[in-house]
Parts: C-alpha cells; structure tokens; sequence
C-alpha cells in the first residue's frame, strides 16, 4: 500500500498536482528544503531519504545550492518558491526575520525538549535563543557549535622528535622551533627547503595572536576591569604584529602565508613544505586522507597542540560564535509542526546518526544506553566503497560531541587526530568578542569597510611594507575616523542598554 | 540623391524593399523587447529601498541615498580608481595585441605553421579563471616560481610578487593578454582575409616592401573592424573581469586590486537586501560605457570619414 | 613563393624574427592546457614534487575513469550537446537578420535600430527582472532557461553587420537590378560570400554556449538537467566549501588530478571545432567569388 502510495505520489508531483492533494492526505507531506552544498545525491543518500518519508511521513525535497547561496534564495522568494525549511547563515536569518519571511515559531519551540536540550548546550540556551529573537519573536532555530573554538595548530612531530625537541609551550619555545623547523634541515635532504610556519591567511594567524592576548578578529574584548578593548587597534595587537613580522623577516614565516589558499596550505604540509600549521581541529586529521601525506612523509606523525602562551601568561584562541547556522520556517509552509518534528529527529542521537551516517544496520548501530558502533572508517562492512564517504545532505543540525563519538571509535590516525583535534577546541581558553552577532546601523554600512583596511594594513605591517614604529599611529587614528569610531561607539550604546551595564572603551 | 530624380516605379521597388527589411527585423526587434527592455524596469531598484518580500514595484523610494551612501565609502572611491586603471590599461595595451598579432600571423608563408600557432593561441581562452589564476600563482610562488627562479639566477632575491600592490595592476594587465591574445585575433583574422587579393598584387608591382604593404594594404583593409572593435571594447572600460581578479586578490593587494564588481561581492552586495546598492553601482559602469561609446563612435568617425562607427 | 637566396636581407630578418616569435607564442600559449593535460595523466606526487612539469610520470586513467563514473556526466555532455546545437543554430539564425537589417545603411531609423540595439548592451535589469520573466515564460528548470533568453550576442551582431557592410555596394544594385529582393540577395549573394565571417561568429557563439553556466546555475536546480561545465564548476567550488562546513567532506574533495581530468573533458571536444572552422579563413575566398 505504502509503495503504491509513493509511486502514485510521484505521479502526482510530475504532474504538478500535489499541493491539492497532499493537504488531503496526512500520510506523506512534501517539504521543500534549501541549503548550500555540493554534496552527492545516490542510492545511499536516498535510503535515508526513504526511511524520512516512511518514519516521519515527509518527502523532503532538497535545493543545494553550490554558490552565491544567498542570490538564489532571494530569486526563489522573489518569484514565489520559497522553500519550506531554510538552512543559511545567522545574518541571512535575522536580515529575512526583520522582513517577515518566517513562521514566528516562539511559542511551538517549547513543545520540543529534545530542540530546547540542544539549543541549551554549555548553558547557553537563553544567549541564543535572545538571539534568534528578532522583533520580538522566534523564527528559527539555531545549530549549535558546542565547540569552543575552531582553532587550533598542527605540528610535525617527527620533526620534533628528529630535531630532538619538544612539543611548544610557550611562545619563546615555538620561535625556537620555527627557527630549528626552518634551519636545520628537519626533513633531512640537504637542502634549506623548508619553512617554520604556514597557513592560511590572517584568520588562521589567530594561533600567533592569543599568546599577546589578542586575536586576529574585529572583536571587542572585555577586560575585568569593565573596560572593552578594541582588538585591531590594541597594544596587545600591536605585539602580535611585532613579533609575526620577526618572524616572516627572519624567514621562518612562508611569504606565501597571505596570499595562498587553503587547498595551497594543505598540500604543502602534506608534502614537507613546513613543520607547524595553525588550522581548524579536523584539518590535522583530514590530511592523513588528502593530499597522499603518508605517501610523501611514510615516517610523518601529526601532533594537534594546544594553545602557545605568550610572555606575560596571555593564551587562548579565537571564540566560535555558538550559533553556527540557523534554520527557519517559511512564513507560508503548510506543514509547521512536521518541520519541526523533522528538525527535533534530527537533534536525537539516532537521527542525527542517521542523517550523519547512513541508516541504523548498515552503517551504524546504536544500544539502548546510546553506544554507538560505526562502520565506515572501522571495519570497512559499508556497502558505500571508498569514493563516497558523505551522507549528509539532509543533515542540517551540527553536533561536534556527537560527531566526537564517532572520531573516537576510528582508531587510524586519522580519527586519532580530529578526536584531539576537538578535544583542544572543547577545552581550550578562548576570546570572546562581547558585540557577537549585535547589528547596528552603523555596523551594517561600514564594517566591511573596516574589516578591508584592517586587512590589508595588518598584511602590511606584517610583511614590512609598513612599519610599525612609525606608521601605527596613523592607522589607528585612519580607522577610527573612517569609521571605526561609530561603529564601536553604537554597537557599545546598545550593548549596554541591553544589559544594564556601564562599560566603556579602555584607552 | 534628390528623391525627386527617382522613378516612380524605383520609389516603389524602395520602399517595398524597406518593407521586406522591417519585416525580417522583427523577430529580431521582439526578442530584444521581451529578454532587454521588459526586464530593464529592474533598473529603478537602485532608486529604491529594495525588499524582496515587497517585489520591486512595493519597494520604497529612496531617491539618490543608494548613491550617497556608496560615495560615502573610501573603498568605493578607491574601487572605482582602479578599475579605471585596468580598465584603461586593458584598452591601451590589451587591445592592439591581437591587430598585431594577426597581421604577422598572417605574414607566415607556411600554411600549415600558421594554422598550429593559430590553433594553439587560443588555447588559454578554454581554461577558466581558476585554473589559469593557479598557474599565474605558480609561475610567480618565491619558493619555486619560474620568474623567482630566473630571478635567483641572475643573482636576484626572490620575492613573493603576487603580494605585492603595486604589482598587482600589471599581474593582471599580462594575464589578461596572454589569456585573450588569440582569441581576440580572430575577429581580425577573419577581416584579413576580406582583403583584396589584387590590392597586395598592385602594391607588389609598384615595388611596396613589405612594412609598405601592411600599412598600405592589410591594415587600411581592415579599419573598420578596428574601429568597430574598439568601440564596443571601450563601453566595457568599467567591466575588469571578476573571474580574473576574484582568483587573483589576496589580502595583501585589497588597496589596489579591489575593482567594482569586486567591491559589489565583498560587502555582499548582490545579496538578500543589498541588490538595490549593487544595481546602483551597475547603474553607474552602464552610463560610464555609454558615454564611452559614444565618444569613441564620434572621434572614430570622424577619422574614418564616416565609415567606422557603429551608427 | 619566393624562394630563400632571393630574397632581399630584411625580407629574411623579417622572417627568422616572425617565426621565431610566433613559436614563442606557441609555447607560452599551449603551456597552460598542456599542464592541465599532462597533470590529469600523472600521480599526485608527481605533480607535488616537480617544480616544472613538462611530462606525465606514466598514464595513470584513475581520474577519467573517476569522472566518468559520476552518473550525472553523460547527461551532462548531452545537456551541452543540445544547448550547443539548438543554441548556436538559433543565435545565428537570428544574428544574420538582425545584422543584415542593420547593413542597410539606406533605411530609413537605421541609426534608430542601431542604437535599440546598442543600448542592452550597456544597460540590463539585472537577476531579479530577468529571472521573474523567465519564470514568467514557464522555462525554469528546462534546457531554453539558458538558450532563449541569452540568444542574440549584441556584441556578435555588431561585428557580423560590419562585416556584411563591407561587402562592396555595386553588388546589391546588380542584384537588384537583375530582379532579387531582399531575401534573395542575403541567400542567394550575401552570405556565400560570407563565410569567414559566419565561421567567426559561430565559433564564438558555440564556444559560448558551451563554456556558459552562470545561468544554468541560476535557472536549473535538476541536476540531470546541468551542463558540463557547471558540473565542473561544482567540482571546483567543493575545494572552498569545505572552509564553511565543519569539514566532514573528506574523500569527496576533488583530487587535483581530478580536477584536471574534467577540464580536459570539458574542453577537448569544443577545441576541436576550430580546425574545422579555420578553413573558411583561407584568404582569396571572397575575392575569388567576386571575380567568378
């Protein structure tokens, strides 16, 4: 019955008949999804398609968008075909919320313990859920990083172990092996071809930064005093640059570092090009599959660090902001609480190892305490071979300790290495910008213009082109003026008129 | 000719004429009305406050705002510096490349050679930007770069050029010529070979070398196309490829290398509620190419007699 | 020709120089799609650990046989197919009426049409007009989406209608004097004679519609129904979206070799075109007519 349910449905959705009809019927609902990816559609993606449609009674129909996600959102609202479930960014979510694209589901989020548990996670259950409150209303659910920080480094440790040091601590020990990494021939060819540190770009420099108690964001740091720092123009940020530019001029920094992209960075770790990486915790795990690292070092060992601290004690890393993305309900979706149901599986353990890894038996098993056994990676009895190892087109809610679970169970290097990847960016000290995701006007028309110029004066400072001694007064007085002052200035009016508190900007 | 002097049986045979003509131009005609002009009244959301919910006829007016808010902005400013730049450099240096390049093409006796350069020189023209922007990258990488491992050789330091700004204008100005030298010659080839045979036979027997012979012959015989050509080239003064430069920049270059299709996508412009803000800056490359083309019609006219403009 | 000792000292400078710098040229020129074709035949470690890469270490097929296991190529290749087909007939059909209308200089609103034209080449709506208009004539999520709307190239008929202006006068008079309308003298006169330019303008056209995907992007969300080169286009945006997830695609990432293998196959067949197209480049055709 079933069968003939779904090839009749089928039918009825060529000829375009459905919405008369699905209303009729609370068996199967469609629910059109969109959300940006580039993921294979197979047979194995439709088996958890399938067991959606027969479990939860929807046919979802999912929209990947490779590129320009947000142009063709909008091109799909403007000519009418809003998708029922959108999955995009926190600032699309509150642009579209102020507009009224979303079902105002405040008061149906409630009914679900599982959604509010998650959205709860390390206590910061009201944070987010004022955030996601725009006007007045919910209108969407956030996904969570549970994850502290994305940031992290990863270090050659047959390098180390060749050179005879050891893993750094603190940032003099790290000059010293970036100094060791670049001089004394650590891969042992003879030849003065290697560099101490890349990565890439100035985001993934933020490992440098922490340890002079800065980052290499536009965040605003709260001091314990009261008062609020303005990273890019702080003297800790100052000793940042000071030190980077050291570095990169005694060559033990790739000149390269800002100008290559991160498939660059990848393949020059996994070829031998540089000892130490500041990366985000899966890279240091990824690069055992990619780029033939084992094939390139076969006695090559990664070791994922924690962070360096600096002279005066300062260390930690960049905070993730804890809404990843965000969800929301199309205004005019017919079918709310399925969506809900649909998102609230999806929080559960099984169905997020369903959505993750493939259906329960073939690719996963999980007991009734919640053990779970995974069967990609382990013992190799996945039906799916070697080529697609990605199964989550439908997954559109993140949960790093669920996926950690899994990590744990791989015992390769691989798995060995996102498993302490993780557990840095869980555990680590981190910064925390106090204006995170807060818009103002001001905010909104000059922060790009900001975050150009910081950019590239940074790179420059950095590179040599401009000198810190005598150029750094006037770039922060340009930035200020050009803007920096206003933005600061609003985004501080709001936040303590918000929070009843009487901060002010330290000197 | 005074219409007064035609018969009235070749008056007749005229306008039926035009009538035949009118007639084929309108598939033409309604083509261009339906997919340009019905979706040109997009063009008034850069007056707007655009909301997509809204549609663009329930969009606030907004009046110049969009542009007084984009001139407010120093990167726009400095957007618009150095597209003119590329873009002046692209039509100075880019555009006679290929002329010349056709014309010793077609100096080469050997029939089957010149059918391999020829085949060969549009190559770059099917590798995307991508994939050629890589390449760019390698060539000039300071650690194993071919110019850095020139430069090394000749007792230079090696130096990371595609971070450097200054640099970054010519990066792309050499870039853009050796992916388009080839494919641009075609147009130039094609109009070659409409030369008249007989006119290098005359200028042969009257003793022209052959310098004399090009620039008496060829290059006369295929004026107009030039100056077709470099007319329609000049309208897209403001359009630098963002394919080129998207895969190019870096944060090092932000200054000089961000052109104003760049600047549209950095502050996320042609997104969600910013469409009216990019319309305006598309707005603007438009009118700076009409001007452009109509400037460069009249001066080509005039020294064509004529003949050489589009109309 | 002349032959070598008989010709004048700068005639043999002249030729030693050309030659010279036309090979030259062949090598910058050819280097890059030699790279990309050597790359896709050689094994990854191959290509990390030379610095020049002139050879491929062996025929490693891997790639090709990865891409032609994606279920979505040989539809693919027949999406790009018909759009090329279809297309580039349609936009040269339309493109020869338009630019022949244009040639007449005599008529009366000939500067007008002109400009008609001219115009949408400086001036567009934008996306969303277009895209609602598309919408509007039911062709979303069908092959016409990136057919119809892009088929006359204003810049194609603009360089098509010189061409034809140049085509001397007194043979439009003969024509007319003999009897031919209009019609008969495009068929019959015009476009014989035409065929360097029409070669031109259909290369052009082809080569467009085969490398275009911004609009299938746009206007195709059926992945059956995507081209080649926006598939391709997915495999080389993949690289970067790993930056925005939390990095969980690990072996579907595309290999650089694999990257290069699409590229050969994207482009290879549409290369090939052009040595058909060139022999309409021979000089003398039109002259040759003419004295005929």
């Amino acid at each position: 019955m079933k069968k003939l349910l779904s090839v009749l449905l089928s039918v009825m959705l060529l000829a375009g008949l459905l919405p008369t009809l699905a209303a009729a019927d609370d068996d199967v609902v469609t629910v059109t999804a969109m959300w940006s990816g580039a993921r294979p559609e197979n047979e194995f993606t439709n088996e958890t398609h399938e067991y959606i449609k027969e479990t939860l009674g929807i046919d979802l129909q999912l929209t990947q968008v490779t590129e320009n996600f947000e142009q063709q959102l909008a091109l799909a609202i403007s000519g009418g075909d809003i998708p029922d479930l959108i999955w995009m960014d926190y600032d699309t979510y509150v642009t579209y919320a102020k507009e009224g694209l979303f079902y105002d589901i405040s008061d149906l989020v409630k009914n679900y313990p599982e959604l509010m548990e998650y959205v709860d996670t390390n206590g910061s259950g009201d944070y987010c859920w004022d955030r996601m409150t725009v006007d007045g209303a919910i209108y969407g659910v956030p996904t969570r990083s549970v994850n502290k920080t994305m940031y992290t480094a990863a270090i050659r440790q047959d390098w180390l172990d060749k050179l005879g040091l050891k893993v750094p601590e603190t940032l003099d020990e790290l000059t010293e092996v970036l100094r060791a990494f670049t001089e004394d021939d650590p891969d042992g060819d003879g030849q003065n071809n290697t560099y101490g540190v890349s990565c890439t770009g100035l985001d993934y420099s933020s490992v440098f930064f922490g340890a002079f108690g800065a980052t290499s964001f536009m965040d605003y740091l709260l001091n314990e005093d009261g008062t609020v720092t303005t990273n890019v123009i702080s003297d800790n940020y100052k000793a940042a640059l000071a030190y980077l530019h050291e570095i990169y001029e005694k060559g033990y920094m790739d000149p390269e570092v800002f100008t290559q992209s991160n498939s660059q960075t990848y393949e020059k770790f996994a070829t031998g090009k540089m000892g130490y990486w500041p990366c985000w915790w899966s890279h240091g795990g990824s690069v055992y599959l990619k780029y033939g690292f084992k094939d390139n070092n076969p006695e090559g060992e990664v070791t994922m660090m924690y962070p360096i601290v600096g002279p005066d004690g300062a260390s930690g890393l960049p905070a993730t902001d804890p809404i990843w993305r965000t969800v929301a309900i199309s205004y005019n979706c017919k079918n709310v609480e399925k969506v809900m149901e649909l998102i609230n599986w999806e929080i559960t353990p099984y169905g997020w190892y369903t959505v993750q890894c493939g259906l329960e038996g073939d690719y996963f098993e999980m007991d009734d305490q919640g053990n779970v056994t995974w069967y990609w990676g382990l013992t190799g009895k996945s039906r799916r071979g070697d080529d697609i190892a990605d199964m989550e087109i439908y997954k559109f809610i993140e949960n790093l300790s669920l996926q950690q679970k899994l990590y744990v169970l791989d015992n390769s290097d691989y798995g060995a290495k996102r498993t302490a990847g993780i557990a840095t960016c869980m555990t680590a000290p981190v910064y925390q910008n106090l204006f995170m995701g807060m818009y103002t006007d001001e905010y909104n028309s000059l922060n790009s213009e900001l975050k150009t110029y910081y950019t590239n004066q940074t790179v420059k400072f950095i590179m040599g082109d401009l000198d810190l001694d005598k150029d750094w007064d006037e770039y922060v007085s340009t930035y200020l003026s050009m803007g920096g002052e206003k933005v600061r200035s609003s985004l501080l009016e709001k936040y303590n008129a918000e929070h009843g508190t009487a901060y002010t900007f330290a000197k | 000719m005074a219409a007064a002097s035609l018969s009235s049986r070749k008056r007749s045979r005229m306008q039926r004429k035009y009538w035949e003509i009118y007639l084929l131009f309108l598939p033409v005609a309604v083509w261009y009305l339906i997919f340009c002009y019905i979706p040109m009244g997009g063009i008034i959301i850069a007056f707007k406050d655009f909301k997509i919910l809204r549609g663009i006829a329930g969009s606030k007016w907004v009046g110049f705002a969009n542009y007084a808010y984009l001139f407010s902005l120093p990167s726009f400013k400095k957007a618009v510096e150095n597209t003119v730049i590329m873009g002046l450099q692209q039509l100075i240096f880019a555009f006679p490349l290929p002329i010349l390049f056709a014309l010793l093409l077609n100096e080469v006796t050997n029939l089957r050679f010149k059918k391999l350069v020829q085949t060969t020189s549009y190559l770059p023209h099917f590798i995307s930007w991508s994939v050629a922007g890589g390449l760019v990258y390698m060539l000039l990488s300071p650690n194993t770069g071919t110019l850095n491992n020139l430069i090394v050789l000749f007792g230079g330091s090696p130096r990371n050029y595609i971070g450097i700004s200054r640099y970054f204008h010519r990066i792309v100005l050499f870039s853009h010529i050796w992916k388009h030298l080839g494919w641009s010659s075609i147009v130039f080839l094609a109009a070659i070979t409409g030369v008249d045979e007989q006119l290098y036979d005359a200028a042969y027997i009257d003793g022209a070398g052959r310098f004399q012979r090009i620039w008496h012959v060829t290059l006369p015989g295929i004026r107009n196309t030039i100056a077709v050509m470099l007319i329609l080239e000049s309208g897209n003064i403001l359009s630098v490829s963002f394919n080129q430069i998207y895969i190019l920049i870096n944060d090092a270059v932000l200054d000089t290398g961000e052109t104003l299709d760049y600047f549209v996508y950095r502050m996320g412009l042609s997104s969600a509620n910013n469409f009216s803000v990019a319309t305006a800056v598309s707005l603007i490359k438009s009118i700076v190419g009409l001007f452009m083309i109509l400037g460069t019609n009249a001066a080509s006219r005039r020294l064509t007699d004529g003949e050489g403009g589009i109309w | 020709m002349v032959k070598w000792h008989a010709m004048s000292r700068s005639e043999r400078v002249f030729r030693v120089f050309n030659t010279c710098l036309m090979i030259l040229i062949m090598v910058i020129m050819i280097y890059p799609f030699w790279y990309v074709l050597v790359c896709s035949f050689s094994s990854l470690s191959h290509i990390q650990n030379t610095t020049f890469i002139l050879w491929p270490d062996g025929l490693h097929l891997e790639s090709y046989q990865q891409v032609f296991r994606n279920e979505l190529v040989p539809n693919a290749y027949l999406n790009t197919l018909f759009i090329t087909i279809v297309g580039t007939s349609l936009s040269i059909l339309l493109t020869i009426i338009g630019a022949f209308c244009l040639s007449r200089r005599s008529l009366p609103g000939h500067n007008l049409m002109t400009a008609f034209v001219v115009f949408t080449m400086l001036f567009n709506g934008g996306l969303i007009p277009t895209y609602l208009l598309v919408r509007e004539l039911k062709m979303i999520n069908t092959l016409w989406s990136v057919i119809v709307p892009t088929a006359i190239n204003t810049y194609n008929m603009i360089i098509m209608r010189n061409f034809f202006s140049a085509v001397p006068q007194e043979l439009e008079e003969a024509a007319t004097i003999d009897g031919a309308n209009q019609r008969q003298y495009l068929l019959r006169i015009l476009l014989p004679l035409s065929g360097a330019s029409i070669a031109t303008i259909t290369l052009f056209y082809a080569v467009d519609y085969w490398n275009a995907y911004f609009y299938s992007l746009i206007y195709i969300t059926k992945r059956q129904l995507l081209p080649m080169q926006a598939i391709l286009r997915q495999v080389l945006m993949t690289t970067e979206i790993e930056t925005i997830m939390y990095d969980a695609a690990v072996q579907t990432l595309p290999s650089e070799m694999l990257k290069d293998a699409m590229i050969v196959v994207t482009a290879l067949p549409i290369i090939c075109l052009y040595p058909f197209i060139q022999r309409y480049f021979v000089k003398g055709v039109m002259v040759g007519s003419l004295k005929g």
